[in-house]
């Protein structure tokens, strides 16, 4: 039978709350990402409004190359906190629709609706209406909402005629609907992977719909089997409600300027471990795949992971992993982020004999929380982090994964 | 080279040595076994696998001293659907080996005995005598806890202790522990330790299996254990055993008796609906029953409760089931004792009834749900 799905994007979701909330703030080229200091800032744009969209300004750019793109936009270091709240009010509109709301990301969710059409007489149009009608009332916030069989299409639609849009791709038509997008559109198809697709001539979707298997599993693997049945519009992946457990936890720390010097990454990454290693505790979780994001100068990302026996929390043990995946990656290129995530959490744990606590956060870690938990972040800290008189600067950045920790 | 050796005893000795050449084995000699003629009379048997080898010997009329080496696995295939007669074994010009009983010949390829490596020698009378039986049953024991990665290697061997009234072996895989000790008369003046390599340790077993003692030897960074004409030898492990005692001296405030048989089909039966990979089963104790309970997120639960003479107030604990089953599976008594504590505690394991030759304790780590 024949499914039902919605995805719901917050249009501009950080950009639109600002301006929302502060209304000096509508009509302008707003831009949320860090302080780009004339130029010269270092991190991202996380999001923008529309209005800074017409000057070419795009989010995961870089802070500069935006400003050097609209100067006069107006530069807002993002408040998660609120984002968080908002995106939470929006979540549960959509689970007033259905239980079956798998939050994606701070502001999008797919939904699978197929049991609550009966009272929009069977009408996906007339439910999606009412949907973004809801949000848009309560929330003064306008979303956009692709509807389609599968989870793929849906997401595709939702793009497709942002802001407040609504695309309905009607059953049987999900193929030809793809077919004329480039292949970049497709979900799973990164800069990378669009890198390998375009000399094999396979710009569009349907390109790729129409290439010969054999082919394709020959230049990409398994992977381009895979691929070609997305660009088809095939896609059974069920909406898998969300059970309000956070999946990773993770920091990231863009550099002032690129760096090469081992002491600093050292330094840098211990820092991040540990602040990591707080926020577990803080939570109750414990980990047991850490995974380390590394960019270079060239803006060139890898991510390294690796799972461990035992669950931790403990800022000593994240930091080896995450120091043992560094050394790996890094070469003689600067480094301008560094990341550590955290995930695989809750799993069933064996205990040890003799070293029990080893994986396990240590009393010292433990005393130190107590402490800056009444006098600040700062009151103890680790004698190798006190050398460096910036580490008290390093600003934190919860990173994109920290959206999917709630509570 | 030339000699006549009992095909009985050609199998029984080339069946000893399978266990110590290596399946996988990228240096071609070590899938051979060596055998030596003596000027005296007496064939020798040797084979390695570079860290753990073993020599053993059977009477032969030997006519013209020599030495060869054939593959291992191959020859004891042969020996054994040999007529049981007495078989000859030539080495021609050529190098080849010819067996020959009564009418079956075989014409073998070898290598020059020159290429087997120099296997540690046991010196005449040196060494110390230790009880074969009670060792084996330590072994039997114990073996299974040891290690199976490679990482850890202070603990990849089981840690053999001698002490002028007794001997300890014990393994672990930081998990659970093993723990076992035989009363006995040792010629030691003070405690001696050392980490015996878990394939020597299997090879023991076999060694001294219906011996009545065994010679023990440390050397140059090997140990050497004689018994019955035969020695294995092996390197020993250099690196520092947990401190065991601690963990075994701790005993649970709570105490069941129960029937081994019941626990096992228990563990066994519930296990069935535990993850795959954790194998955790809770076990729940409180007002008279002993509760055992699985489950699997995608495929359900099970339980199952024992009656128990045991009214503490309410305690539930996790344990790998494997490692459960193993101790349930070699501890060879009607009844086993269960020692607990609290849920963050280890288990103890004893068994149960009167009280053996070997003092036998098993310590498992619970596991955290």
């Amino acid at each position: 039978m024949s499914r039902t799905i919605f995805h719901l994007d917050m249009d501009a979701f950080y950009a639109a709350v600002e301006q929302r909330d502060r209304p000096e703030l509508r009509g302008k080229p707003v831009i949320i990402g860090s302080d780009p200091k004339g130029g010269a800032g270092r991190g991202v744009v996380s999001t923008c409004s529309y209005e800074a969209r017409r000057f070419g300004v795009r989010s995961a750019q870089s802070i500069s190359e935006a400003w050097r793109l609209c100067p006069q936009g107006i530069y807002v270091q993002p408040d998660m906190k609120r984002y968080a709240a908002v995106s939470e009010q929006v979540m549960e509109i959509l689970g007033t629709v259905t239980d079956l709301v798998e939050p994606v990301s701070i502001d999008e969710a797919f939904l699978d609706v197929g049991g609550s059409l009966r009272p929009f007489g069977g009408s996906a149009e007339a439910l999606a209406r009412a949907l973004k009608d809801r949000v848009c009332e309560r929330l003064q916030l306008t979303a956009s909402v692709g509807v389609a069989s599968c989870k793929l299409v849906a997401k595709v639609a939702s793009d497709m005629r942002k802001p407040d849009g609504l695309v309905i791709v009607p059953a049987g038509q999900e193929a030809a609907f793809l077919a004329p997008l480039p292949v970049r559109r497709l979900w799973g198809v990164g800069p990378k992977m669009e890198e390998r697709l375009i000399p094999l001539g396979l710009h569009t979707i349907g390109d790729l719909a129409r290439a010969d298997p054999a082919r394709l599993e020959r230049k990409l693997g398994t992977h381009g089997f895979d691929l070609q049945k997305l660009a088809r519009g095939e896609d059974d992946r069920p909406v898998v409600p969300d059970r309000g457990e956070a999946k990773s936890l993770g920091a990231e720390h863009t550099f002032d300027a690129d760096v090469n010097d081992a002491d600093t990454l050292r330094r840098t990454l211990l820092d991040i471990a540990d602040h990591v290693a707080r926020r577990l505790r803080r939570h109750g979780l414990q980990g047991r795949t850490v995974t380390l994001k590394y960019r270079d100068e060239d803006f060139e990302t890898l991510t390294r992971a690796e799972t461990a026996p035992q669950p931790t929390d403990s800022g000593d043990v994240i930091f080896a992993v995450a120091w043992r995946l560094f050394q790996k990656v890094h070469g003689r290129k600067r480094v301008r982020l560094l990341g550590v995530t955290l995930s695989h959490f809750g799993a069933v744990s064996q205990l040890g004999l003799f070293a029990p606590a080893a994986a396990e956060a240590s009393a010292a870690e433990r005393v130190r929380d107590a402490l800056a938990a009444r006098f600040g972040r700062d009151a103890v800290t680790r004698a190798s982090l006190l050398k460096s008189p910036r580490s008290r600067r390093v600003g934190w950045d919860d990173g994109p994964a920290a959206k999917d920790a709630k509570k | 080279m030339e000699f006549v050796v009992r095909k009985t005893d050609l199998v029984k000795e080339l069946s000893l040595v399978q266990g110590i050449v290596e399946r996988k084995n990228s240096i071609p000699i070590l899938a051979n076994v060596l055998l030596e003629a003596e000027r005296g009379g007496g064939l020798r048997i040797s084979a390695t696998d570079l860290d753990v080898s073993l020599r053993s010997s059977c009477p032969a009329d030997v006519a013209t001293p020599g030495a060869l080496t054939l593959g291992a696995k191959k020859l004891f295939e042969i020996a054994r659907v040999l007529p049981d007669a007495d078989v000859r074994v030539a080495v021609g010009a050529d190098g080849w080996a010819s067996l020959e009983c009564e009418r079956v010949r075989y014409r073998m390829a070898g290598l020059p005995r020159e290429d087997f490596p120099a296997l540690p020698e046991a010196e005449g009378a040196a060494g110390v005598e230790l009880p074969a039986a009670p060792l084996r049953e330590m072994i039997l024991r114990t073996a299974f806890a040891i290690t199976a990665e490679d990482a850890r290697y202070y603990l990849s061997g089981a840690l053999l202790v001698l002490e002028p009234e007794g001997c300890v072996l014990v393994a672990t895989d930081g998990h659970r522990l093993a723990y076992t000790r035989a009363a006995a008369t040792i010629d030691v003046k003070e405690p001696r330790r050392v980490l015996v390599p878990r394939k020597a340790v299997h090879e023991l077993a076999r060694l001294i299996e219906g011996a009545e003692s065994v010679a023990f030897e440390a050397r140059d960074a090997h140990l050497l254990f004689r018994s019955g004409g035969r020695t294995l030898a092996c390197k020993t492990i250099e690196g520092q055993f947990p401190a065991f005692e601690r963990v075994i001296a701790v005993t649970g405030e709570r105490r069941i008796e129960l029937s081994r048989d019941a626990l096992v089909t228990a563990v066994r039966r519930v296990s069935l609906l535990s993850s795959e990979r954790s194998r955790a089963v809770r076990v729940g104790l409180g007002k008279g029953k002993l509760e055992l309970s699985a489950q699997s997120p995608d495929q359900g639960e099970a339980r199952e409760t024992l009656v128990v003479d045991e009214n503490g107030p309410e305690l539930e604990i996790g344990f790998n089931a494997a490692y459960l089953l193993d101790f349930l599976g070699v501890v060879g008594t009607d009844t086993v004792w269960l020692e607990l504590k609290d849920a963050e505690s280890q288990g103890l394991l004893r068994p149960g009834g009167e009280p053996g030759v070997v003092d036998y304790r098993y310590v498992v780590m619970p596991m955290r749900f």
